[in-house]
């Protein structure tokens, strides 16, 4: 059997998972080296006068000696569409992050010693769509089928993460504390019960106490830092029902220097420390995807996931019943579909939203007076939604006429919603 | 309260063409559509293997199977009716409608429904077929073309046919009929007509004799203006919005032109 990975792409550093079918569980893949480490720090550098790119704390090191050219920040470089000169030739952000993502799945494949890749979930802090397409090109650069790859978000891979673990660490509200040279980034996991499947509820928010890791170099640095912390702890946990605290990031690789902030958080709480969830949660997401019956039977409502239902009423062998466009909890990037109808005596749609967490519909209307006139019965359109962030949809709707009879128009009504 | 239908049937790989309307069918709604809408074109020899496998290639092959089964017993117009209720196109008083109508066609006299099919025949451009089934009512001489009204729509419908035919003395001839069964004054506003588009036909000026002065100078301003209309419509209209396309574009847009007309032409002869 192939590999099955979890895949966390960050501006800061990469990290990779593989999940163990014969396990159920996930294993860390780390960077071969004097220090293994599951931190792959997100550079690439080209060697001087080879075709020879090498990536992570060897990167730096080649770098800092002068035999090479280091590119960091690809993430940022990708979403600013920026390019790197190296050598007079000058890399786009994809090609950077295609070698840059080849070397990382490569890791994988030498220590399992295994080629093909049956399952990937690519995960990013943030769900942008120009990022998610060019990892799923990297992905399939590297010899990844394409159906076999998936870009989440961290909050959905957070979600993955813990609901994996035993019931009593999530039996009420998990904090998640995520402290990176990027900032101060704080998940909230609540599981709304009652609701059948389960609502998993996750909210990311990025904190303003966020400070540069080089403060923690010193020891008025760690004191500081502590104390921000500590207020920030105060604020967010404050009146909270939470069962346990997860602490993740660069900034948690020791929490030496967070003494006040670990008894604040560590209060009637089960505290831990993970080296790393997002690529973990991913390992376990893709390990999902290749059952036949999700071991995650819950609703996902989180950033990157739909939170609402959306439906419109249609006749189908004779019956008025209700066409679900795209359902809560979808990946937003995965959730776009398409239907065919025939329009009889209408003269708007109208769509029905369904937030799963508070059940209260709204409607949408789009009118179809844009349509050629013709004989009732004798319009046939494609309802086509897609997604461009879980809370804007766009409804495209496509006359393909009639056959022979009232040829198609391809006239297209276009409405942008929000959900 | 209108509706969206939703269709989940096929596109067939071979659609079925329909002679008639010189057009293919491709998907199981537009099956449904025709037969509700073309009734006066369908005879028995339409539930053939042909449509058997256009059926089952949209995805109904069990509706394709009820039919092989039913055919040699049921009713021609309750098989027709099972295709559209398993199609589901058309709601239940909508089937009920359809429903009438065959069970009018089936209990009405024979010429009277070939009177119709007639009508239907130019309706759609079928004019050699229109003028087959109008000359063999106007030479049957039944209970039902003894009536003058009957047998002056009977003479208009064949000069319409001819007159679309260019076959301009025929329809003359076709509706100086009409006006002596009827002495009705808009057969002779036809006849005027067709002198003007065509000068050399006969002039029957007897029968002008008849009507008020200033009509014919009105026709003949009718005539004129319509004239002038025509080259805003129709074909005259597709042919002129191409001489503003580039060379390569007009020559292209000329040929499929010529063979939509040319299907047009095909279809018209029968």
């Amino acid at each position: 059997m192939g590999l099955i990975l979890g895949v966390d792409i960050c501006d800061d550093y990469s990290q990779i998972s593989a999940f163990i079918p014969e396990k159920n569980d996930v294993e860390q893949v780390a960077l071969p080296g004097e220090k293994m480490t599951e931190r792959i720090p997100s550079v690439i550098c080209k060697k001087k006068d080879a075709d020879e790119w090498l990536i992570g704390e060897e990167a730096y090191r080649v770098a800092l000696f002068g035999n090479g050219t280091l590119v960091d920040r690809l993430v940022k470089l990708i979403l600013k569409k920026g390019t790197a000169t190296i050598e007079g030739v000058k890399y786009n952000s994809e090609q950077l992050m295609t070698k840059f993502f080849g070397r990382v799945v490569e890791l994988a494949r030498s220590k399992y010693d295994e080629k093909s890749v049956e399952s990937m979930v690519i995960t990013v802090q943030e769900m942008e769509p120009r990022l998610n397409d060019i990892l799923i090109r990297a992905a399939v650069h590297c010899g990844v089928p394409r159906e076999k790859v998936h870009v989440y978000c961290h909050a959905e891979c957070c979600s993955y993460y813990i609901m994996a673990q035993n019931s009593e660490i999530w039996a009420n509200q998990v904090s998640l504390f995520d402290l990176r040279g990027t900032g101060l980034y704080y998940y909230e996991l609540k599981v709304i019960r009652g609701r059948k499947p389960l609502v998993v509820q996750t909210t990311r928010e990025k904190l303003e106490e966020g400070f540069s890791l080089d403060v923690l170099e010193s020891p008025s640095g760690e004191k500081l830092a502590d104390s921000i912390l500590t207020a920030c702890a105060d604020r967010v946990l404050s009146g909270k029902l939470i069962s346990a605290v997860l602490l993740s990031g660069k900034g948690f690789s020791t929490t030496d220097w967070a003494g006040s902030f670990l008894s604040t958080v560590c209060n009637r709480r089960r505290v831990f420390q993970t080296n790393q969830i997002f690529a973990d949660g991913a390992a376990f997401a893709a390990g999902d995807l290749m059952r036949e019956n999700t071991a995650f039977p819950y609703l996902f409502v989180c950033e990157g996931r739909l939170a609402s239902t959306v439906s419109l009423f249609a006749v189908y062998g004779g019956r008025r019943e209700s066409v679900v466009l795209s359902q809560a909890g979808t990946n937003w990037s995965e959730a776009g579909s398409s239907a065919e109808f025939i329009i009889d005596d209408l003269k708007n749609i109208e769509l029905s939203v369904v937030p799963a967490v508070t059940g209260r519909a709204s409607k949408i209307l789009i009118p179809l007076d844009e349509l050629p006139k013709r004989p009732n019965k004798t319009t046939r359109i494609e309802f086509i939604v897609s997604f461009s962030s879980e809370h804007l949809m766009t409804v495209r709707i496509i006359d393909r006429g009639f056959g022979d009879m009232f040829p198609a128009t391809d006239k297209v009504i276009r409405q942008e919603c929000s959900i | 309260m209108g509706n969206l239908i939703l269709t989940r049937s096929p596109r067939a790989a071979h659609p079925y063409y329909v002679p008639e309307l010189g057009i293919h069918l491709y998907t199981a709604e537009e099956l449904s559509y025709y037969i509700y809408n073309n009734v006066m074109l369908l005879n028995r020899g339409f539930i053939d293997e042909r449509l058997m496998t256009f059926i089952r290639e949209c995805g109904a092959g069990e509706l394709a199977a009820k039919l092989d089964r039913w055919k040699d017993e049921a009713d021609f117009w309750e098989l027709l009716l099972v295709i559209l209720q398993d199609i589901h196109l058309y709601t239940g008083p909508e089937l009920e409608k359809f429903r009438s109508e065959t069970a009018r066609i089936a209990t009405e006299g024979h010429e009277k429904i070939m009177h119709e099919k007639a009508s239907y025949m130019l309706s759609i451009g079928r004019y050699y077929d229109a003028i087959r089934m109008y000359e063999k009512l106007l030479n049957s001489r039944s209970d039902y073309t003894s009536s003058k009204k009957v047998l002056a729509g009977l003479y208009e419908g064949l000069g319409v046919a001819h007159a679309r035919l260019f076959v301009y003395d025929e329809a003359l001839a076709a509706y100086k009929a009409a006006y002596a069964q009827s002495r009705n004054e808009k057969y002779l506003r036809s006849i005027y007509m067709i002198h003007l588009i065509s000068p050399e036909t006969e002039y029957p000026a007897e029968l002008f004799a008849e009507l008020e002065p200033g009509r014919l100078p009105a026709w003949a301003a009718e005539y004129e203006a319509a004239k002038e209309q025509a080259v805003l419509y129709g074909k005259a209209r597709a042919a002129a919005e191409l001489t503003d396309r580039d060379e390569r574009r007009r020559r292209a847009g000329y040929l499929d032109l010529i063979s939509e007309w040319k299907t047009e032409y095909r279809r018209c002869m029968g």
